[in-house]
């Protein structure tokens, strides 16, 4: 799924380096990006989904390599294969939730908003207990749900990596557990993959991988 | 395109104060100048036309502005007054036609105009119900004025007192409408016309009470020394002229010395014209006489001017009011960044994303310049109307 040789990365302003001699996830599975802040690990989500491109080396994402995609292209690669999920949501407070969970199919061309991914919309957030809420402003949601709002946008267009940046840092342990469920139980029936950036090391025993950003360079281990 | 609209759509309406405020905001920018400049345009050509329509006016020594404004608009204080004597002398010379004005008092804030039929001519005046004034306390309502009070021919209509305090004042006259001017959309649709010699009835110079020769009015009759009756108070005096009491009615002296605000001289050609403005060049002259157009035009003048100045300001609030919705933009995008960024890093295609916030920023304009528009074509339609109303 995703194959990651000899990266090299760097920052115009400099002060920061990446450099990832091989890194392999598998299709269909599940892997933990932790580390201290300021190590790169948002920045390998960005490098994967080609929001960054490498100064070196190679990644290949479902065997294409996107860095050699032209910036349109790495936009539609994006929406079309991957579901973001962060920390802060990123919701569109002048939107409902509706409207919120339909974005990625209003803000590209890669998409059609047809009748049929409505009604997916309808049973996403019926799936995550939100479905009587279709119609409120983001801002009258509780954390719990905006983040189940995000998740619903992140998984409506079928993505087959999933991208998660500390999905779960501003959510209260009981939305924790029900946030992760929702997205292992879609990972897994859908044969997805997912890479989530994460600070609780509590939860690690639920991924299949770990890479641990420690020692800034490189340090996988297998869980 | 529709996903794009239907966003920036929920976008303007979710910051909807905002929204409301930039739009108000390019509205005033675009409208203020242009809409000063069809109203003073509208004003102008409203002043102007009557003005040329009125070849001289003669009028007693003083502002020729005020002459002009309150024989032609009815408006400003009442002039100077000048003797009836002067009609006399114009219509003596041969040279014009006079048409003699007495404009001081009211009826109902509306100004009753004294003058003669030749008036009505003079102006292209039509009745539209009812007749011309024939005798004594009859009088014809311009259209506002019938509109207003809701009168009908046949009703009545009082002339104001002039001070509620002055009992030595001149008594109120209640006067038979007779008939209904056709609108003109000038200041004769607010006057009431009235007879010149009517208006002397309510200054007091003519009047009609009780006949003294009666035995029913022998109670009131103090002495008798030949014709000359000296009477009390308690004498009636009528404050309405009717078929019954017309008789009595009387002026006391000669007419030729009673008091007109303004004579409107309509000469039979130029050069008649230009004679008679060579009769009143004497410096022991007590009269004037003005070309009303030349009066407009410098007042005109004048307001260009300050319309210049007003106009100046208005594009300096304008250009500052402009940056400052600019920098209502520049800081809403910068608020808006991450949000920005986020469809960024969803995949959002950069025309779509860009595409949306240029389309927010058209629609404030286009609501805009549109409300603008529709204000700038509102004044231009019903501009005349609003200067009628408010200025003339």
């Amino acid at each position: 799924m995703i194959q990651i040789s000899n990266l090299k990365f760097s920052y115009p302003e400099g002060g920061f380096h990446l450099d990832i001699e091989s890194l392999s996830v598998e299709s269909n599975s599940s892997v933990a990006v932790i580390g201290p802040s300021g190590t790169g690990k948002t920045t390998l989500l960005n490098l994967i989904s080609g929001v960054a491109v490498p100064d070196d080396g190679k990644i290949t994402t479902n065997g294409i390599e996107v860095s050699l995609l032209d910036d349109a292209a790495r936009r539609d690669f994006r929406i079309q294969n991957i579901g973001f999920i962060f920390q802060e949501f990123e919701l569109l407070e002048y939107l409902n939730v509706l409207d919120n969970i339909l974005l990625p199919y209003r803000i590209s061309g890669a998409l059609q908003l047809i009748a049929e991914v409505r009604k997916r919309a309808g049973e996403l957030a019926e799936r995550v207990g939100i479905a009587d809420k279709l119609g409120r402003y983001v801002h009258r949601l509780s954390q719990g749900e905006r983040q189940r709002v995000a998740i619903c946008r992140a998984l409506l267009p079928d993505p087959a990596l999933i991208l998660a940046d500390e999905p779960t840092g501003n959510l209260d342990p009981e939305n924790t557990d029900r946030v992760l469920d929702m997205v292992f139980d879609y990972v897994q029936s859908n044969g997805s993959t997912l890479v989530s950036v994460t600070h609780e090391r509590h939860l690690l025993d639920r991924f299949d991988q770990v890479v641990d950003f420690a020692d800034f360079r490189k340090a996988v281990s297998h869980a | 395109m529709r996903d794009i609209l239907y966003m920036a759509w929920r976008y303007l309406a979710y910051n909807r104060i905002k929204t409301i405020i930039l739009i108000l905001s390019i509205t005033l920018i675009v409208f203020l100048p242009a809409g000063l400049k069809i109203l003073v345009g509208q004003s102008a050509e409203s002043l102007t036309s009557r003005a040329e329509g009125t070849p001289l006016i003669i009028g007693a020594k003083g502002s020729p502005l005020e002459l002009a404004l309150n024989s032609l608009y009815f408006e400003s204080d009442m002039p100077p007054k000048m003797t009836f004597a002067e009609a006399q002398r114009v219509a003596d010379s041969g040279l014009a036609t006079a048409i003699p004005l007495y404009i001081r008092f009211n009826a109902r804030t509306f100004p009753i105009v004294g003058t003669t039929l030749d008036y009505f001519d003079f102006r292209g005046l039509e009745v539209s119900k009812g007749r011309k004034m024939a005798v004594l306390g009859e009088c014809v309502l311009g259209t506002d004025v019938a509109t207003n009070l809701k009168l009908e021919p046949g009703q009545h209509i009082v002339s104001s007192p002039e001070s509620v305090f002055d009992i030595a004042g001149v008594y109120p006259l209640k006067m038979k409408v007779v008939g209904i001017l056709s609108p003109t959309g000038t200041p004769d649709d607010r006057i009431v016309l009235v007879d010149l010699k009517t208006t002397w009835i309510i200054e007091g110079l003519a009047h009609g009470h009780q006949d003294m020769s009666k035995p029913e009015a022998a109670a009131g009759v103090l002495k008798r020394e030949g014709n000359t009756v000296i009477a009390n108070a308690s004498v009636i005096l009528y404050n309405e002229i009717t078929p019954d009491n017309m008789d009595s009615f009387h002026f006391h002296g000669d007419t030729a010395g009673f008091p007109i605000t303004a004579i409107i001289a309509a000469p039979h050609d130029e050069k008649s014209g230009t004679l008679l403005q060579g009769k009143y060049l004497g410096d022991d002259e007590l009269v004037q006489i003005v070309k009303p157009s030349t009066v407009m035009d410098e007042l005109l003048g004048t307001v260009l001017t300050v319309q210049n100045y007003v106009v100046a300001a208005v594009v300096v609030i304008g250009f500052s009011t402009l940056m400052t919705s600019v920098l209502v933009f520049m800081l809403s995008l910068r608020l808006r960044k991450r949000e920005i960024e986020a469809m960024h890093r969803i995949g959002g295609s950069k025309a779509r994303v860009l595409g949306l916030l240029s389309t927010e920023i058209a629609a404030v304009l286009l609501i805009g310049f549109a409300c603008a528009g529709l204000l700038t074509l509102t004044a231009s339609q019903f501009g005349a109307q609003l200067i009628r109303l408010f200025i003339l």
